[in-house]
């Protein structure tokens, strides 16, 4: 298969929620146990894709460096945040070239963000708590044009939906709950 | 790339999904086809016989010889279609290798799936073939499955043995209490596993029933019909999502071939089909041809079997030396009421329990004369078999009791011998024990 993408298979899907919109919505949800310290284990939660559930028996660590009061044991959460941006582009570029019968040889995607921990602190009212830029670079070779490239880096942003999430926003709500 | 889909070697609707050079996903065109089949004619308005004949059987275009031809070929011709069926991910719909797919076994995935009104179907070269791919293609990672406390011996290995080592697990459960099926069901269950009629106690499952719980928390329903067949309901069309039949038994009916069936939408079938490919229980030509032969007289079988096993389980069960017979179609059945309403079939399968415990059992299994001493059933001659020392050699006999499989009970698959003759058989064989 190109690039390992049945394309096939993803056609019947698209077709699939084009006359069954129900098919298209895919639940998730990650549950973190606080260790210690800064570290925290995550457990990924059973998801659903369409009306069907979907087990995910996954488990990671997330940390801070020393420096950040951590032990440096995993990556941090800023890490996990870029990772899965830089991972959804990089699923969009796959697709996207295998929809365009483009071969790819190499993808590597480079996902970098700067933070002014000063926000965080809360010792300057002026400084940013979020990212205000997130850079990324695309590093591709195969047998696209340097037109399907582009085409492709520009679709694979847009159809991002954890980068558009970090473009546009998402609302978050929250409930807290005390266990006495 | 533009094909002369005349000269398709495969299923001529399963084409390229990039035909309109798509920029994004939402421009590809394939949908999915019932099938893969070479020959998309709808026997949906016919009855099971002709179904069972007509569907998926295809003539030989070169000598007009009548009935599929045994393509006895590991492997095909390859060209361009081939390639980019492999490219593209729709191999499933070319011939490329026997092992992937086969006239003969397309010819008999139609018909199965013609019979039983899903939209594809899948053989393979033995029930617990077909149970491991179908159970594996509906599972993942740490999955929990809701299954059936009364299952077929193979299957609970499978789960008992097998799954763990995967880290999955299963809970097993009455079959008729949907409360205990509901509460057993956790956060990473993924499918439910039922038996459509168990073993050997004969419960009737309440297939529509189930599939209410498993649409109610996002599960997928998965039916063993062994003893059973779309002669006597169709599964999928009362809400299961994939049918599996050890293909050995009714639907071949002849006791010779191992094989197995998967039948349900083409989506679930497809996700089945690499897991064929994977664990390799394909089933081989010639024996596509003898289960497409024995699979042409299902329906009249059927109603023989029937014929058969309704009148000697009336005689047994009026019978003194007989303490108790399990028959869908009894009025004393536990599961009577539904099975009058979702029966159109009663199948071939009676179970009693002998008066004198397993030693009368033995000994009147000893005295006849037409029924043979073997396991397995759904063949055209009467098999019959203990519990107690076949499929639930197992179990203790406090286990046994505590399932319900008491002292003296006896399986007898019914064939399709004439009824008064196995009456006399049984007649003269109670008199002796």
């Amino acid at each position: 298969m190109r690039n390992g993408i049945a394309v096939s298979a993803l056609s019947e899907y698209v077709n699939e929620v084009k006359n069954d919109p129900e098919q298209g919505i895919a639940k998730y949800g990650v549950e973190l146990n606080w260790q210690s310290g800064t570290r925290s284990k995550v457990k990924a939660l059973p998801m659903s894709v369409g009306p069907y559930k979907v087990s995910r028996d996954f488990t990671w660590e997330i940390d801070e460096p020393r420096q950040l009061l951590g032990c440096n044991h995993a990556p941090n959460p800023q890490e996990y945040l870029l990772s899965g941006v830089g991972a959804c582009i990089l699923v969009g570029f796959a697709v996207g070239a295998s929809v365009m019968e483009v071969q790819l040889e190499t993808l590597r995607v480079t996902i970098k963000g700067e933070l002014n921990l000063s926000g965080f602190l809360d010792v300057d009212p002026n400084a940013s708590v979020p990212f205000t830029e997130i850079k990324y670079e695309i590093e591709v070779a195969g047998d696209g044009t340097d037109e399907q490239f582009e085409m492709l880096r520009q679709t694979a942003l847009k159809q991002s939906p954890n980068a558009m999430t970090i473009m546009k926003g998402a609302d978050v709500n929250g409930d807290l709950k005390i266990n006495r | 790339m533009a094909k002369d889909i005349e000269n398709i070697k495969g299923d001529a609707k399963g084409i390229s999904a990039l035909a309109g050079r798509p920029k994004w996903v939402s421009g590809l065109t394939r949908s999915r086809n019932a099938g893969p089949s070479q020959i998309h004619k709808d026997w949906s308005g016919c009855g099971f016989s002709t179904s069972a004949v007509h569907a998926g059987t295809l003539d030989d275009q070169a000598s007009g010889a009548v009935g599929t031809p045994i393509y006895q070929g590991s492997t095909f011709l390859l060209g361009d279609e081939q390639y980019q069926s492999v490219e593209e991910g729709f191999a499933r719909d070319r011939f490329i290798y026997t092992r992937y797919g086969n006239p003969n076994q397309w010819a008999l995935q139609t018909k199965l799936a013609a019979l039983e009104g899903a939209e594809s179907a899948l053989v393979f070269s033995s029930g617990m073939a077909a149970i491991t791919a179908s159970v594996m293609a509906l599972v993942d990672k740490g999955a929990h499955v809701v299954a059936s406390n009364e299952l077929y011996g193979g299957t609970y290995n499978l789960f008992n043995q097998e799954f763990p080592t995967l880290g999955m697990s299963v809970s097993y459960v009455d079959p008729r209490d949907f409360d205990a099926i509901e509460a057993a069901i956790q956060p990473n269950t993924q499918i439910l596993y039922f038996e459509a009629l168990t073993n050997p106690l004969l419960k009737l499952v309440d297939v529509a029933r189930l599939s209410q719980i498993a649409k109610k928390h996002e599960l997928r329903l998965v039916i063993d019909g062994t003893f059973l067949t779309p002669i006597s309901c169709r599964m999928i069309e009362m809400g299961a999502d994939i049918v599996i039949h050890s293909a050995s038994k009714y639907l071949n009916g002849h006791s010779d071939l191992i094989a197995g069936a998967v039948m349900g939408s083409r989506k679930l079938v497809d996700m089945i089909w690499p897991r064929l490919l994977s664990y390799g229980g394909c089933l081989d030509p010639h024996a596509c041809f003898l289960f497409e032969r024995g699979l042409k007289t299902l329906a009249i079988r059927m109603a023989a079997h029937e014929q058969s096993a309704l009148e000697l389980a009336n005689y047994l069960e009026q019978h003194p030396s007989i303490k108790r017979v399990f028959y869908p179609l009894l009025d004393s059945h536990p599961d009577n009421d539904l099975a009058k309403s979702v029966l159109k079939n009663g199948g071939g399968m009676v179970t009693f329990e002998v008066k004198g415990g397993d030693s009368a059992a033995l000994s009147l299994l000893k005295k006849l004369s037409i029924p043979k001493q073997a396991t397995s059933l759904g063949g055209v001659e009467s098999l019959v078999s203990l519990p107690f020392n076949t499929s639930h050699a197992g179990f203790t006999a406090k286990q046994r009791l505590e399932m319900g499989i008491n002292a003296g009970c006896v399986r007898l698959s019914v064939g399709i011998e004439d009824a008064g003759d196995l009456i006399n058989d049984f007649e003269q064989a109670l008199a002796e024990i």
